[in-house]
């Protein structure tokens, strides 16, 4: 009896992964097939099954997403832009990559960010500063080291596209003056 | 060293049980230590402060669907989160490496080390929902519950049935992959390995330099991904022979983007789904072949 639970529950289990891909490869709320429709709505209402989605290393970006940070200086002087980026050794990071999750949050809440102020109508001049993604990237941004002097930092999303000449890259947001908090003490 | 030869097709498989198990728990043991070398970013003011995932995990208006996932799930759990403090976190994390090391060095308490490794590697998506997650830590999670399975089953023919589920899953993703692969141009072209490998995510400047001006090199690396991804089930199917073939290319495969992109996490999550495919695919030519 156990053993014909245990069997069925894992052959179910395997048979929605099989059609949570096929939602993934063919799913399209406005494909012209009605499977297609069906599809997409299996994988919209199935998320908190938590079905594989088994799409490794198939993601190719359109662009890269970079995000840069500069500082004000006491004297009002402005730092060149620096890429916030983590420093990695191409011959140790096969087995050891520590940071990589970090660099994968900051680049996500980036691209986040990004993708909302490019869906954004009607959007108030301020609204921006409550959305979750800026407030997390704010706060990512405002711990890294400040430079010696430093009162204010702003942040700056840059996206680098690869398939264009005309328009190689482009500033997707540059945050206000954010006031770093005991400066003193940290340069 | 783990395996028996005999084994393979036969009985419940073990000896490729305990393999997996090695395999997944070095896997939790590389991600731990990891978590440790960076755990001043699940401290205050990190990328992944417990203070800011509430915000992370709150649907924002028009937020892309891929975030949302793990949100419905865990928001269930959601309480949970008030209780993982930092220290409680890293805690966790060392107990999560303890766990693994008693379950390589003690095979008796492999299920309950299972179980509770299991516990704690929901703890980091409670805490922090979708972000800095990636596909490695789904499949290490499903080759743990499915072992946690396995030395549960009441009968051989369940745990069998335990072996061809991972090998099923484990051929479902490669054969996904590549279709999704084949559908794209950019893979199709030989475009897209130059693409991802200029990402500050994936940045690689050693392969860039190799694949820069060399645009068969790109165009055959990539199709080449594309076939073996694809003729991942026929492989396995034909035999243990063809499933061997397939796991030297799979070794290969991974290191290669372990070294590339960095995805060394990926290598020890699909390593411990080989030993299931083995057994499987001997399984599976002697009742349909008869080999």
């Amino acid at each position: 009896m156990f053993t014909s639970l245990l069997l069925s529950g894992m052959a179910l289990y395997f048979a929605l992964s099989v059609v949570n891909q096929l939602a993934l490869i063919f799913g399209d709320l406005a494909g012209p097939h009605w499977w297609q429709k069906r599809l997409m709505q299996f994988r919209i209402q199935s998320r908190s099954l938590y079905l594989p989605m088994w799409t490794f290393f198939s993601w190719v970006p359109e662009a890269n997403v970079s995000l840069f940070i500069r500082d004000r200086l006491v004297d009002g002087q402005l730092t060149p832009w620096r890429t916030v980026k983590y420093l990695y050794n191409p011959w140790l990071r096969v087995c050891w990559n520590p940071d990589r999750r970090r660099e994968k949050a900051s680049l996500q809440l980036s691209a986040l960010l990004v993708a909302l102020l490019g869906k954004a109508t009607d959007l108030q001049s301020d609204a921006v500063f409550s959305w979750p993604s800026y407030s997390a990237l704010r706060d990512y941004c405002m711990q890294l080291s400040p430079s010696p002097l430093s009162e204010s930092r702003q942040f700056m999303i840059v996206k680098q596209y690869f398939a264009s000449n005309l328009w190689p890259s482009e500033i997707s947001f540059i945050s206000p003056h954010l006031p770093i908090a005991g400066n003193a003490l940290c340069s | 060293m783990f395996i028996d030869t005999s084994e393979i097709g036969h009985g419940s498989g073990q000896a490729f049980a305990r393999a997996m198990v090695i395999f997944v728990m070095f896997g939790v043991i590389l991600d731990s230590f990891e978590l440790l070398a960076a755990r001043r970013l699940y401290a205050a003011g990190g990328i992944f402060d417990r203070g800011t995932k509430p915000t992370y995990q709150r649907r924002e208006g028009e937020a892309p669907d891929i975030f949302s996932s793990y949100t419905r799930f865990f928001s269930v759990l959601g309480v949970l989160d008030s209780f993982v403090t930092y220290r409680i976190f890293v805690g966790i994390i060392c107990l999560q490496i303890a766990m693994a090391v008693f379950a390589v060095v003690a095979p008796v308490a492999a299920p309950y080390a299972l179980a509770l490794t299991i516990c704690m590697r929901l703890v980091p998506m409670v805490r922090h929902g979708a972000y800095g997650s990636e596909g490695a830590d789904h499949v290490l999670l499903i080759v743990l519950a499915a072992l946690l399975t396995y030395y549960l089953a009441p009968s051989p023919l369940a745990r069998r049935g335990v072996m061809w589920f991972i090998a099923a899953e484990t051929m479902l993703a490669y054969i996904t992959a590549g279709v999704v692969k084949a559908r794209n141009h950019r893979w199709r072209q030989g475009t897209a390995l130059t693409h991802i490998l200029s990402t500050n995510l994936f940045k690689c400047p050693l392969f860039l330099e190799v694949f820069a001006e060399r645009q068969k090199l790109n165009r055959a690396l990539c199709r080449s991904v594309i076939v073996f991804e694809c003729a991942a089930p026929l492989l396995v199917l034909l035999g243990p022979a063809g499933c061997l073939v397939f796991i030297v290319m799979g070794v290969v495969f991974h290191l290669s983007i372990a070294a590339a992109q960095g995805l060394n996490l990926f290598v020890f999550a699909f390593f411990a789904t080989y030993p299931a495919l083995l057994f499987t695919s001997a399984d599976f030519a002697r009742a349909v072949w008869g080999a």
